[in-house]
């Protein structure tokens, strides 16, 4: 007779304090117990509002970091079929659980940080739940793989520890630099658009005043006067960025005046 | 002369989206691709999830990476959000919760992770934050009822939730029996509750 144990496993359950062993008949007993799942639901959304006394504002360079990041991510099409979401278009639900859900309803991405084997077999039966579930596995799974394959030069700049935000001297845009991946990704904003014939170039300035300015890439979107990010692999002995205003499809060279400069490093 | 596609990079109703929007509201424009709606998730809850991470994690590297993992899964999993089964707050504060306590069950973190730093870190929290008057008043309003626990409850709670602990771990850590410590999660989560009122 495990039931009034199971009962109380609601709070543990809300917190993620359950250790493993315990996870499985906990879960299966949630879906079972209407009252421990109305029970469960309202303890979800109070564990999430605890996180408020912890708030810290976090380095200026994660806000930087992710955009840089999304803006290289493509995004996981929306689960189809008979899953029970709502339509994009469809009023919102408001921030209340329902109570008639049929699962206990953790969001199925935590779900899914689980492995397969500490699922309960429930939990899987139920057809809904079972669809949640496939979606997450995918997802985790392409997840934690883009993490363990090489990464593109954009994924490496925005999660390398060694990397380093300078912002230019104008105050627009910035420049995360990280040696380890031997690349740069240079964010433009706030350049005045240029006419249809010409374009912004970005040059890779050398500490070694015999080496000429290389050539990165054209910006022809910051052109437009639009933001613009821009990853790109440096060379050694490079130690500052500049943008030059060129005609369309760039020059050799820089043409005077640099509009914009940022160093790599601080 | 190329398709008549719909201009999905520059569609005309990309406009800001509403001050007022909900998280709900904000993840169901994030999930078409919106960037700027992205941006304004990113902006009310970096906060939290850094706070959380952090005070879970402790390692302020550490917490930064957890909070880009997160970030980065909310930017790929947001059409997954389903407002039906909670708030986005939750799912987002439960992603974060998952991760960090993920990273310090895994690693041998142990060593540097010592009860006494984790209960006695209420107080950093008052100079250590954010400046949205919002939520300051959420935070106030956490702190007040966390008050109203007893201390059984509340080091329960706290030692769980912030610092990734077992509940066995948290009855060892406080000598008490087992089922007093899931006892106490249960009743403190119920007063939390009622205090805080989120409808149940």
């Amino acid at each position: 007779m495990t039931t009034p144990d199971a009962h109380l496993d609601t709070g543990a359950l809300a917190l993620s304090a359950l250790p493993p062993d315990e996870l499985a008949p906990a879960e299966e007993h949630v879906l079972t117990c209407e009252s421990c799942r109305v029970e469960l639901a309202g303890f979800r959304e109070t564990v999430a509002r605890l996180a408020a006394v912890a708030a810290e504002s976090p380095p200026a360079s994660l806000r930087r970091s992710v955009l840089a990041a999304v803006a290289v991510t493509p995004q996981l099409p929306p689960v189809t079929g008979s899953a029970p979401t709502s339509e994009p278009g469809d009023p919102l639900v408001g921030r209340h659980r329902m109570p008639e859900e049929p699962t206990p309803a953790p969001p199925d991405n935590v779900r899914a940080l689980r492995p397969w084997y500490r699922r309960p077999a429930a939990l899987i039966a139920a057809a809904v739940a079972a669809v949640v579930i496939g979606g997450g596995v995918v997802a985790i799974t392409q997840f934690r793989g883009q993490q363990q394959v090489a990464q593109t030069p954009e994924q490496c700049v925005a999660t390398a520890a060694d990397r380093t935000v300078q912002t230019p001297a104008d105050g627009h845009g910035e420049v995360v630099y990280a040696p380890s991946c031997g690349a740069v990704t240079v964010d433009v904003t706030g350049l005045p658009a240029l006419g249809d014939d010409r374009t912004y170039q970005l040059w890779a300035l050398s500490d070694r005043p015999q080496t000429a300015p290389r050539s990165m890439a054209l910006l022809p979107q910051a052109a437009q006067g639009q933001q613009q990010v821009v990853t790109e692999p440096t060379q050694s002995g490079e130690v500052q960025v500049a943008i030059t205003a060129e005609p369309s499809g760039g020059s050799p060279a820089p043409t005077p005046p640099i509009v914009w400069m940022a160093s790599l490093t601080p | 002369m190329p398709p008549p596609d719909p201009p999905r990079a520059n569609r005309p109703l990309s406009a800001v989206p509403d001050p007022a929007a909900t998280p709900e509201e904000l993840l169901r424009l994030t999930a078409l691709g919106r960037e700027d709606a992205f941006e304004r998730l990113y902006d009310s809850f970096s906060a939290r999830v850094f706070g959380l991470a952090r005070r879970i994690v402790r390692d302020p590297s550490h917490a930064e990476e957890i909070a880009q993992e997160v970030f980065l899964e909310i930017w790929r999993r947001a059409s997954r959000f389903d407002p039906a089964k909670g708030s986005a707050t939750s799912w987002i504060m439960t992603l974060t919760h998952a991760r960090a306590v993920d990273r310090v069950r895994s690693a041998q973190a142990a060593t540097d992770r010592e009860v006494k730093v984790a209960q006695s870190s209420t107080e950093r929290d008052v100079d250590s934050v954010v400046e949205a008057v919002e939520s300051a008043f959420e935070r106030r309003a956490v702190q007040r009822c966390l008050g109203t626990l007893t201390e059984l409850q509340r080091e329960s709670i706290t030692l769980a939730y912030f610092s990734g602990y077992t509940y066995r771990e948290v009855a060892e850590l406080l000598t008490a029996p087992l089922p007093t410590i899931k006892t106490r999660l249960r009743d403190g989560l119920i007063r939390l509750r009622d205090c805080l009122g989120v409808a149940s």
